[in-house]
Formats: structure tokens, sequence, C-alpha cells
């Protein structure tokens, strides 16, 4: 039973991390939102030196051209603090493997701590957030993709040795 | 040639005749343009793979190993499988007929990215050079599939074929991501996801599983590569690696690529179905949403071609149930298809006639696909002539008779000739009875245990590969009298109509062969591509042209 | 015909409607090409995750033989690159072509830190027999090291490679700012090369944990 829970376990976690990265731009905003609150978003933009809000693309362009997919300039704090909350992150990933932990535990705060970077940068850097909705669908197809390539053949490489091991027929797999 | 044109009041030049010279072809970034060097180029390799398919029919004609040595014919059987496989069939019908009529179908004046597309085409050609060049330089008989670790250890140049495979598969991602990005850029005003004509969703849909099936095959390439080269060792058992990791890595590009093959098919099916019988297509929706899920369900059953080499049982039997789903889509379509012809104005014109031959072969190949999708008789059938009939069915009778029938209804538009109708329609009988005659024979003695890829078999067998070969000869002879009246017909035949086959989507709305740019002025849409007039309603049929 | 009533710059090519067409055209392309991209890492990453399940003992012991510092090191190298290539892609949209210049520099300059700092890793690794495949004759891994060590090069290389392929992008990009050829309405080359940029970071994000510190 022990190796069923093995596998139960491993697929959870493809799982779960790849459900992870598909909801990246959501759990990206999210952080944002908590880190505008904490550090606000004023006090940022005074460090900066830049107005708050969000700047649009050109003061010159007429008023009234219409902009049908309305492009709007993202402030430099954003990017300073996606950055910062990036670093910190960083940071996290190394201690948190100087804890010690080996394997499951191990990957599962690798995975979701990578996966909040990946999110951050996404999100913020890569303007899903606010891009159109085919962007978003475009990574969501491509992970999607990921997860049964990985899956499915995981599904062969864990189950492999089922069944052989009273028979002792010899494998490659390890038991 | 002016007296074709009778709508065309500009007095512009067509796309053939816009320029000249050598250069005008080579570089030119007309999607027409391409298209019909696409052609030119498929039908060429088309030729090289078929030539040897009779190679290795006339060997088995007895059956000892008498005409060639086991060394050659495993050669040709390598290269008959990966010249058709990534040189003809997986380019033919998206490269050839999708870049021509993609663009004219939406109403637009070009692809997205008219020099992408050129480029796509000088990779597809450096590509081929690179897999033609292993034929030269010695013997590459790993077969189509490259299973190691004998692709790892052989000595043949297996390096210069897998570099021409990443090399294709660049030009076959390429071509996948303009397509998508032209049918969501730039459609027609009025062209809604609705009211495109079922091939743009199919080629949608293959376009789709180019990109996202592809990288796939592009990686386990180099890493094959990288095996010969340095010795990686990951798919190197004595190193630790695991030799059927790289089997999934195949199977989840080439398994998906089966349906790079036969979804731009259904495509131009569905399309012909409708114009060739006068009437609405039966279930758009049912057929454009199964064109999807085709895509989708078909990126799960990769370890179907695995059942035998040591795959997990488990694994098996999750694959085998899996396999089932793809049933249901493409009987959604095919079902559509008989409703559509059902009481319908049918026209026995040769892209019809090659329609049927598609329905029969396809249905064959279709079903002992699920026959071989079943876990059990899959471990007896495995490796067998059966695989080979159903493969070729599907695969020569689905994909490349549809890329015919597709060429035969699209002749008349491309070149703006007709060929002769007559001989296309005996043509189309002689193809259909030859076929089945080359390729019936294999499904018995497959399931009586012939082994494929040998050069020799059990006597008893002998009369039957007889037949299998005669009947490659005749299908190779009816295949090049198709060849033959079509060149005549693109060169000498009668000027073709506008719209010779009265069909309602865009691209028979122009001038045959198009201008440069396709419309005069820009082309609006406010119906569907297939609102022929009901039975007995006595109303005309409503084209998606709106005149400005 | 009635359809070109809204003015079109020339840089818009012949087939398109109007600039804004052109530019989600571009933009949509290269979303559909990272897509592809993540395909293609997948394979590795697969090949990572199969070899791990197989042999997690060697997979521990050979996490600890690279040198975390020296990756840490690289991923906030690269994290700063993705900050500036970010700033630049700003900078164009605000049509600041001077600023743009100067932000590609910095991130080239990042990413070119970040390849050195990658070949003194690979240096001592060769220097220490630690080579994919058949090559390893390292001791301080028994068990399929040589295994562990090829997706590590194939991996780490193959992201070099894509930062190669960028630095050319951005090297391009500076020429054609130069020119001219980049202002505010036609920022969407800068854009998609920074969205290339940033997949590259993203791999890196996965990678660097994966093969340097999980245990």
């Amino acid at each position: 039973m022990e190796i069923l829970l093995n596998i139960l376990v491993l697929f959870g976690l493809l799982s779960v991390g790849l459900c992870f990265i598909v909801l990246l731009p959501t759990v990206g905003q999210v952080i944002m939102a908590v880190f505008a609150t904490v550090f606000t978003e004023k006090a940022v933009s005074n460090f900066r030196g830049v107005e708050s809000g969000t700047v649009q693309r050109k003061a010159s362009v007429p008023v009234d051209t219409p902009k049908p997919e309305g492009h709007v300039v993202t402030p430099v704090w954003v990017y300073v603090v996606t950055y910062l909350v990036l670093l910190v992150l960083t940071g996290v990933t190394v201690g948190v493997s100087e804890l010690g932990m080996v394997q499951r535990k191990a990957i599962i705060a690798a995975v979701i701590v990578a996966s909040m970077k990946a999110g951050l940068v996404i999100a913020w850097f890569m303007h899903v957030k606010d891009g159109p909705r085919m962007h978003r669908l475009i990574l969501v197809t491509s992970t999607f993709f990921v997860l049964i390539f990985v899956t499915l053949t995981m599904a062969d490489l864990s189950t492999r040795t089922w069944g052989l091991e009273e028979q002792n027929l010899p494998t490659i797999a390890p038991s | 040639m002016s007296d074709n044109s009778h709508t065309d009041a500009h007095n512009e030049p067509d796309y053939l005749r816009a320029s000249t010279g050598i250069k005008s072809w080579l570089f030119s970034v007309d999607h027409k343009r391409i298209g019909v060097m696409y052609l030119i180029a498929t039908t060429l390799f088309m030729m090289l793979g078929g030539l040897m398919a009779l190679g290795i029919r006339l060997e088995l004609f007895t059956a000892s190993g008498d005409l060639i040595d086991a060394d050659t014919y495993n050669r040709l059987f390598t290269l008959h499988g990966s010249v058709m496989v990534f040189l003809v069939i997986i380019p033919a019908a998206p490269a050839v007929i999708g870049n021509f009529v993609l663009p004219l179908m939406l109403g637009a004046k070009d692809v997205a990215f008219p020099r992408l597309n050129l480029a796509s085409f000088h990779i597809y050609m450096i590509g081929a050079i690179f897999l033609i060049a292993s034929m030269i330089l010695g013997s590459f008989d790993t077969g189509w599939t490259f299973y190691t670790p004998y692709s790892s250890t052989t000595n043949g140049p297996v390096a210069w074929a897998l570099t021409g495979v990443f090399i294709l598969g660049f030009s076959s991602i390429l071509t996948g991501l303009n397509f998508i990005v032209t049918i969501h850029k730039m459609r027609a005003p009025g062209m809604t996801w609705f009211r495109m004509p079922l091939l743009l969703w199919s080629l949608y849909a293959t376009s789709a599983v180019q990109l996202l099936a592809t990288p796939v095959l592009a990686i386990t390439v180099l890493l094959l590569f990288l095996e010969r080269l340095v010795g990686i060792g990951i798919f190197d058992p004595s190193l630790g690696g695991d030799p059927i990791l790289f089997q999934h890595f195949f199977w989840f590009y080439s398994h998906p690529a089966v349906y790079i093959m036969i979804l731009p098919a259904f495509g131009i099916i569905s399309e012909l179905v409708s114009v060739h019988s006068q009437r609405k297509i039966f279930g758009y929706k049912g057929i454009a949403l199964s064109s999807i899920s085709i895509a989708i369900v078909g990126s799960l059953v990769w370890g179907h071609h695995m059942f035998t080499s040591g795959q997990s049982i488990y694994a098996n039997l999750v694959f085998s149930f899996l396999t089932f789903f793809v049933a249901i889509p493409t009987a959604i379509k095919v079902f559509s298809w008989v409703a559509t012809l059902y009481r319908g104005n049918i026209q026995i014109t040769p892209p019809m006639m090659y329609v049927f031959t598609f329905m029969a072969l396809f249905m064959i190949g279709g079903l002992t696909g699920v026959t071989l999708g079943a876990l059990s008789l899959d471990v007896h059938l495995h490796d067998t002539y059966f695989v080979v009939a159903h493969f070729h069915y599907v695969m020569m009778g689905g994909g490349i008779l549809a890329y015919i029938a597709g060429l035969h209804h699209w002749w008349p538009k491309i070149f703006g000739r007709m060929y002769p109708q007559k001989l296309a329609r005996i043509t189309s009988i002689t193809v259909f009875l030859s076929f089945n005659l080359t390729f019936f024979p294999m499904f018995i003695v497959g399931s009586r245990g012939m082994p494929r890829r040998y050069y020799e078999y059990v006597e008893s067998f002998t009369w039957l590969n007889q037949l299998a070969t005669v009947g490659a000869f005749f299908l190779g002879t009816s295949l090049f009298v198709t060849l033959g009246y079509l060149i005549w017909g693109a060169i000498r035949g009668p000027a073709a109509d506008n719209n010779p086959w009265g069909a309602l989507s865009l691209e028979w709305h122009t001038s045959s062969p198009p201008i440069e740019h396709n419309f005069h002025g820009q082309p609006t849409v406010d119906a569907g591509p297939y609102d022929y007039p009901e039975e007995s309603s006595g109303t005309d049929s409503s084209s998606q042209w709106v005149p400005a | 015909m009635s359809e070109d009533s809204v003015e079109r710059p020339a840089w818009v090519e012949p087939f398109f409607h109007s600039a804004d067409q052109q530019r989600s055209a571009a933009s949509l392309g290269m979303w559909l090409f990272l897509g592809q991209e993540i395909l293609f890492f997948s394979g590795l990453f697969m090949a990572y995750i199969a070899y791990r399940w197989m042999y997690p003992d060697t997979w521990l012991a050979g996490a600890d033989l690279l040198n975390k510092q020296l990756g840490a090191l690289n991923t906030v190298v690269l994290l700063t690159s993705s900050l500036t290539m970010a700033l630049a892609v700003r900078a164009t949209e605000l049509g600041e072509i001077s600023k743009v210049i100067r932000h590609l520099w910095a991130t080239i300059g990042l990413g070119v830190v970040f390849l050195v700092i990658k070949s003194v890793e690979y240096s001592h690794k060769i220097h220490e027999g630690m080579l994919p495949g058949f090559h390893f004759s390292s001791d301080g891994l028994e068990n399929n090291g040589g295994l562990f060590f090829g997706i590590y090069f194939a991996l780490t290389g193959l992201h070099a490679l894509h930062v190669i392929i960028g630095l050319g992008l951005m090297g391009w990009l500076i020429a054609r700012c130069k020119k001219g050829l980049v202002n505010e309405e036609r920022y969407v080359l800068a854009e998609n090369i920074g969205l290339y940029w940033h997949l590259v970071d993203l791999v890196w994000i996965f990678l660097f944990p994966m093969l340097y510190l999980v245990r």
C-alpha cells in the first residue's frame, strides 16, 4: 500500500503544482494586492518619484482616437515591487531548502514557491493580468498538455513493477 | 486566358502571371504561390515514397528474399515511412490546400505572417534535403519511429535523418502558428467563428496539435541526437536510461501527428460533401467542435502504440480505455456527412467520387483502429500486417485520398483550368479497386500472424501477397494517370468557370485563378458557407459573398 | 474599400486593415510561440521527473554536488534582467527610445553576466569529470550519476542557448531603435522580445529549485 500512497501523492502533487500554474495570474494578483496594501501604493511611488495610478500611453495622442484594445502603461513601481517580491521568494526557496526537507516535502515546497514566482512574472511582467484572455488560454492549454504528458507517462513508469515483484521478473524500474 | 474572368472588370493579372521568373516564385510571399510550391514538392516526394513502396511490394512478391537483400529492404521501408509521414502527409493537406484556400475562405488578402510562411517552406525544403541525404549517405534503417536503443547504437546516418526531422518540425510549427493567428485575426467583416467553412475549423485544430505536439518531437529528436553524439544516456539502459521513455516521448508527438494528417482530410471532406450534394451540411457545430475534441482526446491515447513494449499493464488499460473515446467525435463526423448526403442533390463529380472512396476506406481503417485499440486483440495483432493495413487505410485511404479529392475540387481555382472529368471519374474507380486489392489482403495475412518489417515470409502467405503486389502496381499506375491528367489540365485544360461546382464559400467568388491580392475590395459576409436551398422550398442558394 | 476610412500608418502591412490588427496578430503569434516553447522544455522536465522517480538517491546526492550559491546568484541576475526588460518595454510604450536602449543594454549586460557565471559552473563541473552519460568519471555519484548530469547539462544548456538567442534579439532590437523603427506606435516587437525574455526567466525559475535545491 506504501507504493500506492506514493503514487497518489505524486499525482496529487503534479496536479496541484500544475493547477497552480494554471491559476498563476490570479495568484500573482493576490500577492500584489497584499503588497500594495502593506506598502501603500503612494509610499512606493514616492520612493520612485512617479505619480501614482496608471499612466496613459502617450499624452499627445488625441483623446478622441478610438483605442479598441486600450493599451495601458503599468507604472514603474509595480514592476519594482514585483521584482522585490521575486527576490524575497528566491530567498525563501533557498532558505526552505536549508531546512533539511527531503523528497516529497522538499518538492512540495519548491513547486509552491516556484509557482508563486512564475505567477508574478506571468501576471505582471508578461501582462497576462490585463491582457487579452487568449494569452491566458494559450498558457493554460500548453500547461494542460504538459500535465497530460507528465501524468500519463508517470502512470506507466510508476506502475510498471506492479504485480511483477512476486514473480521475480527482471525489471529496470526501482522497486 | 482572358475569357474565363467574366466578372473581372479590373483586368488585373492573376497570381500565376503577376510576375515572372524563377525568383518570383522561390521568394514569393504570396500564400497561393507558396501553396503551389508545396504542391510541387510534396508531389515529388510522394512519387519518391511511392517508388519505394513499389520496391517493397516487388520484394514481397515471393516468399523468399530474392530481389533485394535484407539491409536494402530495411532502408526501403524506413525511407518509405519517413518520406511519406514527414515530407508528404503531414505537410500535404495543411500546407498545400490550407495555404492556398485558408486566406481565400476567410476573405483575407494573405496569411498573417507571409514572410514566415515563405520561411517555413524554405525550412521544409532544407529539412527534406537532410532527410533525403540520409538515404544517399548510407544505411538509415531504424524505421520511421527511431526506436532506441537500436537508433542510438546503429552506425547508419541516423543523425542526418534526425536533423532533417528536427528542421521539418520547425516548418510544421511555424505553419500551424501562422494559420491560428490568421484565423483569429484576419477574418473578413461578418465572418464569425460559426460562419467559417468547416475546413477552417479542422485546420485550426490541426494547427493547434502542430503547435502543442511538434515541440516534443523536437526535444525527443534532440535528445536522441545528443545520445548519439555524446552519449547523454537518457534513453540508454546501460547508463540507467529507459528506452521505453523514448517511446513515450516519440508517441506523444507521433500519435497526435496522426491527427495532423487526418484532421485536414476531415475538413476537406466536410467541405466537399456539402458542395457536391448541394445541401446544407448536417450538424455544422457538431463537426466543427468534434475537430477540436479529436485534437484533445487524440493527445491522450499515445500509449496504445506501446501495449507490447514493456509498458505497465495498468497504463495499458488506461490507454486502451481512452482510445475508444476517439471513435466518438469521429463517428459524429461520419454520421453528419452521411446525413448531409441523404436526399441531397448528389453530383457525381470527380471530387465526389473521391469523397465516396474516402468514406468507404476510412470507415474500414477507422473501425480496424478500434479493433487494434482493444488491448487483448492488440497483443495478438501488434506488429503484424494487420497494423500495416489499418494505417494505410487511414493514412492513404483517408488522408491522401481526401487530399486528392481536395486537389480535384480546388484545381480549377488554383490553375483556372479544368482536368478531363470523365477520365478522372474512371481513375477514381480504379484507385478505389486497386487500393483495396493492395491493402485488404494485408488484413488477412496480418490476422494470421505475418509480421511487418520482414523481407521474407511463410510460403502459405504467397498468393495473398502476390495479390497485394499486383494491386500496388495498379494503384501506382492509377495515381500516375491522375497526376498526368491533373498536370495536363493545369496547362492545357479548358478554361474553368469561376465557380464550377456552385459552391458558396468566399474562395469561389473571386476570379479563377485569383488575383494577387485575392479579392477586388474587401469581402463582407452575412451568411454561413453552406446555405444551399432547402429541398422543395424553391429559394435560391445564398452565397457568403455580400456585394459591396 | 470603406474600411480605409481610418487612416493607416505607412508601416502597416498592406494585408492588414489597421495598425491594431497588425499589432494584435504579432502579439498572438508570439504567445503561440511561447506556448510551444513550454512544450519544448516539458520534454526535459519530463525526463527529470521520470528519472527522479527511478533514482531518488542519485538525485539527492546530485543536488548536493551543484553550486547552490552560484545558482542563487544566477537567479537574482536573471530576475534583475527581467525587471530591466520590463522597464525597457514600458519605455517603448511611452516612446522614450533613449531609455529603451539604456534598459536593453542593462539587460544584455545581465544576460552576459548570467552566461559567465554559468560557464564558471560548467568549467568546474567538467574539470571534476561530471560530464553527461558515459563520459561521467567523477566518484561523487556512484549510481547513474551520468544520467543526472546528462539532464543537468541538457536542461541548463538548452536554457543557455535560449539566453544567447535572447541576447541576439535584443541587439537587433537596439539596432532597430537606432534606425527609428521602434516607437510608441510600433512597440510590439519590443513587447514580444520582452515576452521571450520573461519565458527564459520562467524556465529558470522552475529549473533552479528542481536541479539545485530539491533533495
